[in-house]
């Protein structure tokens, strides 16, 4: 039987539009693997840099009304530790696309992180442009559209594998951002990552997260995230990766008919496990077949038409 | 499903109603939590020192009126706990990990330093089914034998063995616990082991019991755990 589900992104072939968003399990080659047993069209990892950081103390996570509060602080072994980890997927996952998420403090270290990743078989990279709490990289980065085009093109040059951009919503102007990741050569963009956010317990009068500022995902962001792909799907012709909140094959369908071509989970895998992949899978089948759609491409922006 | 994320991953701020010195360097922080009191034995969670850190800590007991941990003082967290008072706030999450499992038979309970901590609701769940315990406890040296009495009190009301060993020889044998757990594996037939040992200093030898030497033993639950000074993990 035909799959309705197979989309296509930036030359990547997915047997269906849900990916392992990254930040999520994405630190080991066995998690990673359990993502893809369990259903997901491709999977991201963790951020990964040039070098080992630590990450913040704890608490690094915070539970808040609809979401997750994080300010982790891209702790990882760094590329040359991890790429044995990108190995142990590539050993005996040859059809689900992995993709790398890399960091950098400068444009070179994206390049030497990128280069290493690709040579171990990471069939594309997603630049992490946004992380909301760390100085000097992430956001701090994503947030100026000359520093986004700048590594972008730097990228593009040195590394022949699709390039991901995930894009902060953290901006007064994130199709502007968008615009210039893909005129510096971009091939997909991701969008949402986490939106600034803190808490602070009543109590102890103290803020909960080590860091103070994190970054809030789950559902409490979807709408926000949904506007996002809906105001960048209009301005770009690259495919765009919806992320924020999708916790149901509803939320996924939302994100398609806003312009999305595949979408990311990640903050619902916490809350509802691995089989999410699997229940947003069937759901997204169920209803293109009700509805008669012939592929689940045909909804990709389609609440622009009509 | 998405109105509310899990409950036991939610933070609750929880007020310190007791403290208890247990040995020279471990405390016991008791508290009231309904998730904590139906957390099961062996079963943790995270305890959130505001300012400091948030780190995984074995439930020592899980009444339905009282919760507490017990914790040394090692490291940056655990010092800065030891300096709260009652009254003060303190944050939890969980209960986490999956516990022991209960069993009937002839059981061991091997525990070594703040190993004990997991091990007490165990024991107490243990005795409470009439399970026949033989229970090795283990310390660097006597002051520091920990819930030695409580268990001395269960023995004295059900059938048992109970044996103590420190390492400088101030109380019971002298040697290390996991030594002493492999002559009674050698003498006596278990039907289950459950071994949580944890020490302060490294030494060259694994203080675990080998399970491979004894295959009669149908299940081990066996884990020894390095020194709550060095981090569990350096990515989270």
């Amino acid at each position: 039987m035909r799959n309705l589900l197979a989309v296509e992104i930036a030359g990547l072939k997915l047997s269906n539009p849900t990916m392992l968003a990254a930040g999520i399990l994405g630190m080991t080659g066995a998690s990673l693997k359990e993502a893809i047993v369990c259903g997901a069209g491709a999977v991201v990892t963790k951020s990964v840099g040039l070098h080992l950081r630590e990450g913040y103390p704890n608490p690094t996570v915070a539970q808040v009304a609809c979401g997750l509060l994080n300010a982790m602080g891209l702790p990882n072994p760094g590329i040359a530790e991890f790429k044995e980890e990108i190995k142990e997927v590539k050993q005996s996952e040859t059809r689900t696309p992995l993709i790398v998420s890399i960091y950098g403090f400068s444009t070179s270290e994206f390049v030497k992180v990128a280069k290493v990743a690709a040579e171990v078989g990471a069939e594309a990279l997603e630049l992490n442009l946004s992380c909301p709490h760390v100085k000097e990289t992430g956001a701090e980065i994503g947030q100026n559209q000359d520093l986004v085009a700048e590594v972008v093109k730097e990228l593009k040059e040195n590394v022949t594998k699709p390039v991901f951009v995930k894009l902060t919503p953290n901006v007064a102007d994130i199709v502007g951002v968008a615009k210039a990741a893909v005129e510096a050569g971009a091939d997909a963009l991701t969008a949402i990552n986490t939106v600034g956010g803190m808490a602070i317990d009543v109590e102890t009068t103290r803020p909960i997260l080590a860091n103070k500022i994190g970054g809030l995902s789950g559902p409490a962001i979807k709408p926000i995230a949904v506007k996002c792909v809906y105001e960048i799907y209009r301005e770009v012709d690259v495919p765009i990766v919806g992320c924020g909140g999708i916790t149901s094959w509803q939320d996924a369908i939302e994100f398609m008919l806003a312009g999305a071509s595949a979408v990311q989970i990640g903050t619902a895998i916490s809350t509802s496990g691995l089989g999410v992949f699997k229940s947003i899978i069937r759901g997204v089948n169920i209803y293109l077949k009700r509805k008669g759609f012939r592929s689940v491409k045909d909804i990709v922006g389609l609440s622009h038409r009509g | 499903m998405s109105a509310c994320l899990t409950a036991a991953n939610h933070l609750r701020i929880v007020k310190i109603k007791d403290i208890e010195q247990e040995t020279p360097k471990v405390k016991s922080f008791c508290f009231n939590d309904k998730l904590c009191s139906m957390a099961k034995p062996g079963q943790f969670i995270m305890v959130w020192v505001p300012d400091v850190d948030e780190v995984p800590m074995s439930l020592s007991g899980m009444d339905p009126h009282v919760c507490s941990i017990s914790v040394k003082n090692v490291g940056e967290a655990t010092k800065a706990l030891h300096q709260r008072k009652i009254g003060d706030y303190i944050g939890v999450r969980g209960p986490f990990g999956n516990g022991f499992r209960i069993v009937e038979g002839k059981v061991m309970v091997v525990g070594g330093g703040t190993g004990m901590t997991s091990l007490m609701p165990l024991v107490e769940s243990l005795f409470k089914k009439n399970v026949e315990v033989t229970f090795l406890l283990g310390a660097k040296t006597k002051n520091e034998l920990l819930f030695g009495d409580r268990i001395q009190a269960f023995l004295s009301k059900t059938k048992g063995r109970f044996e103590v060993t420190t390492e400088d020889g101030s109380s019971g044998s002298k040697g290390v616990v996991t030594d002493l757990a492999e002559k009674y594996l050698a003498r006596k037939k278990f039907e289950y082991m459950y071994t949580r040992t944890i020490s302060s200093t490294f030494t060259s030898k694994p203080r675990t019991v080998d399970a491979m030497r004894h295959r009669h033993l149908w299940n081990l639950c066996n884990r020894q755990i390095p020194s709550m000074q060095r981090r569990t993990s350096s990515y989270r």
